[in-house]
């Protein structure tokens, strides 16, 4: 999230597509609801999404849509924004490369579906073809100064704005109805709501989940709606924003510190053998990129990441430990998919499984399951035993015959120990042991703490392991059983030397004289110095007084004060970056610091310095000059984008994203439908798996699977259901896989409400009771009657709750597809074709 | 009803999320059921000796427009009754804590020791809230959290429902204020184009102990639009209480009552597998 989950009851309207917060993220729904009952100007819910959920019922305009086609959507509000002059001009003008001169041989051919640079080669061994893009022409002009060139005026044919303008022409209300399926009747009634936030001082916020993610344009679908953001001045202010809700507890928290593979912690993107084979080529390369950006600051962070790391062995002269830090091959994928295949294809030989149930939870499950086959050795670290680890004797499968083998750990439960949560709004929470583990049950940190101490024994034994630095010079400073408290002491970073904790990642430092596991932690956990409202004799008797409790951990806060009644809540925990509740929140005021809204004051220069509320993101004051003096307003209105090159919002992506720099629709692998919008019937650059024999796919318009299916999540359970099917109170209320359908499709299939249903695609089938509803609808698509349905993923067939009576695999993930995001990886789960019969 | 405590249930804010489903289980450790998809989220599919409340789904559809309203399914303790007035051995009764805070918190319980098993309440009950059940030896139904609200840390902690619910749908306190509170949140309703928004509880059966606002009839809701005392109850509670009717011709008519009552739980028991 930009912004946090307080501050949506700052909010003005609300755009819930592709979520379905009321069910999944329920404690959302109170400050939602807060703005929705406000009784000066309540705010507007807007729900556009395949089926009528929870979230729907509350809805003040609700639009069926057909899966996969929100940038279409999107695109078209852009369009609408823009053709009705809904548009903040003085924050596109400043805040946005509205006005940067792209290079003229940059162009998007709608004939051919792709933009410039687009070629595709064939290997000559394989005889693969092979789609890429050659990104140099997705730049902008540039001046002898190395500065972007621009027209202020936005006349330019070729500035980003007029760009803009001509890429999504194409993108009208009668594309919405004929290729979204939503009549444009109701378009208007959407655009016109949600754009009536670009007036200053109104906002809106997109709410949004795997709906638009796991797609094969997922990351286009949400930098659409954020390119709409930046139209109606929506980005960085109270209330406004994209929203991510994230799936888990703790996902925003775990992503922070680098569970996905091509970053390590801090969003520092992973190193490539083959392009950093140096520290300094790694910083070099990385300068290059990020420009004017803060991440200029890189080699500070990545220095005081491998310090911690590496300790004492990391030095000057051996780049801090840069040979023994893992890297990725060149052109190799790790993401969870292609882990998969190289498990399947025989490459991958070993699994070690935490928190994660790839038997329920990971696409084309029976191809996982099967890959699981060809290991080795597979761990589960869990704290039920589920499917996963027992894939070898799942339905269907010969146990006889799989080698595999299995160790089951028994882990214990958040609550069993204690440790931070970081909130879908970046907001970092410690939680408390409030019983002790079960039987031999162990945290997962005291696990893989037991894990290196016999890894070092072997490594140490074996002077010819590959790697073995690596291991043994691992700084590892805690016992046996690790004190989650000093792990946070090494997230916020400290002085080498001394191990005093730092203010915050200010004072990095590339020598190696400073150690921080993850930069964007740095400030969590200060020394009573630092602590806030130390240094002011106002504040300073209620600073000690929050000290006494929290002893510089600024994650156990629970002051609930509301500091100029705009949901900002400085003392509740601490939010990353340095307690920072609204990012880009320089944007919250107008050119000359002036909030565009009184009563959304959250930074104001008041003519000689800065009034704030929230911490800026942005310079305030300059603490390079003696005496710390303000900034004033214009030059900050100059870089409010910090994290971005040139600072400035982007309607035109500088070569980050790999499939263009503006969106464009595409179909979903598997639909029903010829792309309308263009001459590229998929995203070139989407991530298809295909290498083994179970990964197949549906042409189009195969006519075995004319039914598009989704997937989806209920209130009751959680993700694969390992923890929610052991529930009784859980299973009581939601007992059985089920499938949603539509009143006309039941009717035409001979299905009754309550009915066991047969789902099939290509991949696989199961079983479902079929919920009949008027929640989902026949959908006229291209002209032509159209059948949507979804199902919960959470069952599979292990547990007090499997999903049904007999013995087969309730997940839903047998059905879908492998194929992924073009710039992700994340698997298309919310377009998929099916067919279904009464079972 | 002066001071007297109560809950109101803003079914405009429910999101069916079920969190106070699941709390009024897990404070009053009742086990979950079996149970299987009948095609709606809804379930248990009715209340029982281990289901004291229950999230009740409804949904329409009617000029292109989907509705799907929520509202919560629990024992009303109404002010006249209805098991009250039936229960032959006085075991169903009316009963009153007084808090710190010089309010009264008022329930209908049954006391196990005096109850018959005869499950009259059940039949006499408007809003379907369960009888006896033969393996408990007892009639279970929410209690209004007495033992929370009588032993808060402050003046009074709140029932389990109100306490996990995240979108304010539920909420606890002075029945007076609650009223006054729907109240203007009606009139705020019919201003954004409910016509039927309206408070339900307020006066029915002399009034309940938990005040709804609805913006549709009850019956929308699963709730019945004018709940009454059968008239059966009526006969009964005419027949019993004045002492100076013939003997005889009592017991005749009471005998009579008696059949057609039994018949009727019989065929509850048939559709509702009453507890065993």
């Amino acid at each position: 999230m930009t912004n946090q989950i307080q501050d949506l009851k700052m909010s003005d309207c609300f755009m819930v597509c592709g979520s379905n917060a009321a069910e999944n993220h329920p404690i959302t729904f109170k400050w939602i609801e807060q703005a929705m009952n406000r009784e000066k100007d309540p705010a507007k819910l807007i729900v556009v999404d395949p089926r009528f959920t929870r979230t729907a019922s509350k809805a003040d305009i609700f639009a069926h849509t057909r899966p996969g086609t929100d940038i279409v959507f999107f695109g078209a509000l852009i369009k609408y924004a823009i053709g009705n002059n809904m548009v903040n001009w003085d924050y596109v003008k400043t805040y946005t490369n509205a006005s940067f001169l792209v290079d003229p041989n940059f162009s998007f051919n709608p004939g051919t579906g792709v933009f410039s640079g687009f070629k595709e080669t064939e290997d000559p061994k394989t005889g693969k073809k092979k789609k890429s893009y050659d990104t140099a022409t997705w730049a902008v002009q540039k001046g002898p100064d190395g500065k972007p060139l621009k027209d202020p005026t936005l006349q330019n044919p070729q500035c980003v704005w007029q760009q803009m303008i001509k890429h999504y022409s194409r993108y009208t209300p009668e594309k919405v109805e004929q290729i979204c399926g939503i009549p444009k009747a109701k378009f208007e009634e959407v655009a016109k709501t949600y754009c009536a936030t670009y007036e200053k001082g109104k906002s809106g916020v997109l709410m949004y989940a795997m709906g638009l993610t796991q797609h094969t344009y997922g990351t286009q679908n949400i930098r659409t709606f954020a390119m709409l953001q930046l139209i109606l001045g929506n980005m960085g202010v109270p209330g406004g924003g994209i929203d991510a809700l994230r799936g888990c507890a703790n996902v925003q928290g775990s992503t922070d510190q680098a569970l996905l593979y091509h970053i390590f912690p801090g969003y520092n993107p992973m190193p490539n053998s083959a392009k950093n084979p140096t520290l300094a080529s790694y910083n070099e390369a990385r300068l290059k990129a990020v420009g004017s950006a803060y991440w200029s600051n890189t080699p500070k962070f990545v220095a005081s990441y491998l310090k911690a790391m590496y300790g004492d062995a990391a030095t000057k002269d051996n780049e801090f430990g840069w040979n023994w830090f893992p890297k990725l091959k060149d052109g190799v994928n790790y993401s969870h998919m292609a882990l998969f295949e190289a498990m399947y294809a025989g490459t991958v030989k070993g699994l070690f499984v935490v928190g994660q149930n790839p038997a329920v939870g990971g696409p084309n499950a029976d191809m996982e399951t099967k890959a699981m086959e060809k290991l080795d050795w597979m761990v589960v670290q869990e704290i039920f035993d589920h499917e996963t680890p027992n894939f070898w004797q799942r339905p269907g499968a010969d146990p006889g015959s799989i080698k595999t083998e299995v160790y089951l750990l028994p882990a214990c439960a958040n609550g069993e120990y204690e440790g931070t949560f970081a909130s879908t709004g970046r907001v970092v929470q410690w939680f408390y042991q409030s019983g002790s583990p079960k039987g031999e049950s162990k945290k997962d940190a005291d696990v893989w703490g037991l894990i290196l101490k016999k890894l070092r024994e072997l490594y140490k034994a074996d002077a010819k392991a590959p790697n073995r630095e690596a291991i043994l010079n691992l700084y590892w400073p805690y016992g046996e059983e690790i004190n989650m408290e000093e792990v946070l002491a090494e997230l916020n970073g400290y002085v080498w030397d001394t191990k005093k904790r730092l203010k915050n990642f200010t004072v990095l430092k590339e020598d190696g004289s400073t150690a921080c596991g993850n930069w964007v932690y740095g400030g969590v956990y200060p020394e009573e110095a630092d602590y806030p409202g130390m240094d002011k004799p106002e504040t300073l008797a209620a600073a000690q007084a929050s000290f006494a409790k929290t002893k510089g951990n600024l994650s156990k806060r629970h002051n609930n004060e509301d500091k100029g009644n705009v949901a900002i809540y400085p003392a509740w925990c601490w939010c990353w970056p340095v307690n920072r509740r609204i990012v880009y929140n320089r944007c919250s005021a107008d050119p000359a610091g002036q909030p565009w809204n009184p009563e959304k004051n959250i930074a104001q220069w008041n003519g000689t310095k800065w009034v704030m509320v929230d911490v800026p993101d942005f310079k305030a004051t300059d603490p390079a000059l003696p005496g710390n003096p303000p900034v004033p307003p214009d030059v900050s209105a100059a870089n409010p984008f910090i994290m971005l090159n040139y600072g400035m919002g982007q309607f035109f992506c500088l070569a980050t994203l790999v499939d263009g720099p503006f969106s464009e629709h595409y179909e979903p692998i598997e639909t029903l439908f010829k792309n309308e919008m263009n001459g590229s019937q998929n995203n070139p650059m989407a991530k298809i798996f295909n290498q083994s024999d179970m990964d197949k796919l549906a042409e189009l318009g195969d006519p075995n699977y004319p039914i598009i299916a989704g997937t989806s999540r209920v209130t009751e359970h959680f993700q694969s259901g390992t923890m929610t099917r052991n529930q009784p109170w859980l299973v009581e209320m939601q007992p059985n896989m089920f499938v949603e359908m539509s009143k006309d499709l039941a009717k035409r299939k001979g299905i009754s409400n309550g009915d066991w249903v047969k789902v099939k695609s290509i991949r696989g089938e199961t079983e479902a009771v079929a919920v009949v509803t008027d929640r989902l609808q026949v959908l006229k698509v291209n002209g032509k009657d159209t059948d949507v349905v979804n199902m919960p993923y959470h069952y599979g067939y292990k547990g007090i709750c499997t999903g049904g009576p007999k013995n087969i695999s309730y997940a839903a993930n047998v059905l879908t597809p492998n194929v992924g995001d073009a710039n992700t990886a994340i698997p298309e789960s919310k377009a998929f074709l099916v067919n279904i019969e009464k079972a | 009803m002066a001071n007297q405590k109560a809950i109101l249930v803003d079914t405009t804010k429910c999101t069916a999320c079920r969190a106070c489903q699941v709390a009024c289980k897990a404070w009053n450790e009742n086990p979950g059921e079996k149970t299987e998809n009948m095609g709606s989220y809804e379930n248990p599919p009715s209340l029982s000796s281990y289901t004291w409340m229950r999230i009740l789904f409804n949904e329409y559809y009617k000029n292109d427009k989907m509705t799907w309203l929520f509202t919560k399914h629990q024992c009303m303790h109404c002010t006249d009754a209805a098991c009250v007035e039936v229960c032959p051995p006085n075991a169903t009764t009316h009963k009153e804590y007084k808090l710190p805070d010089g309010s009264v918190l008022k329930t209908v319980a049954t006391d196990p020791n005096k109850c018959i098993g005869c499950n009259y309440c059940r039949v006499a009950c408007p809003f379907d809230v369960p009888g006896y059940n033969q393996k408990e030896k007892g009639i279970f139904r929410c209690t209004m959290c007495f033992d929370r609200v009588t032993n808060g840390v402050a003046k009074y902690d709140v029932p389990a429902c109100v306490k996990a619910c995240a979108p304010g749908t539920l909420s606890f306190g002075d029945r007076e204020e609650l009223i006054a509170t729907a109240e203007k949140r009606v009139a705020v309703l019919k201003k954004a184009g409910y016509a039927k928004a309206r408070l339900y509880g307020v006066n029915e059966l002399e009034g309940l102990t938990y005040i709804y606002v609805l913006t549709d009839e009850p019956s929308a809701y699963g709730l019945p639009n004018d709940p009454s005392i059968p008239a059966s109850v009526q006969v009964w509670k005419a027949l019993t209480k004045p002492y100076g009717l013939v003997a005889a011709a009592g017991l005749v008519v009471a005998l009579v009552v008696n059949g057609v009552i039994n018949a009727r739980n019989r065929g509850l028991e048939e559709k509702y597998k009453l507890d065993q």
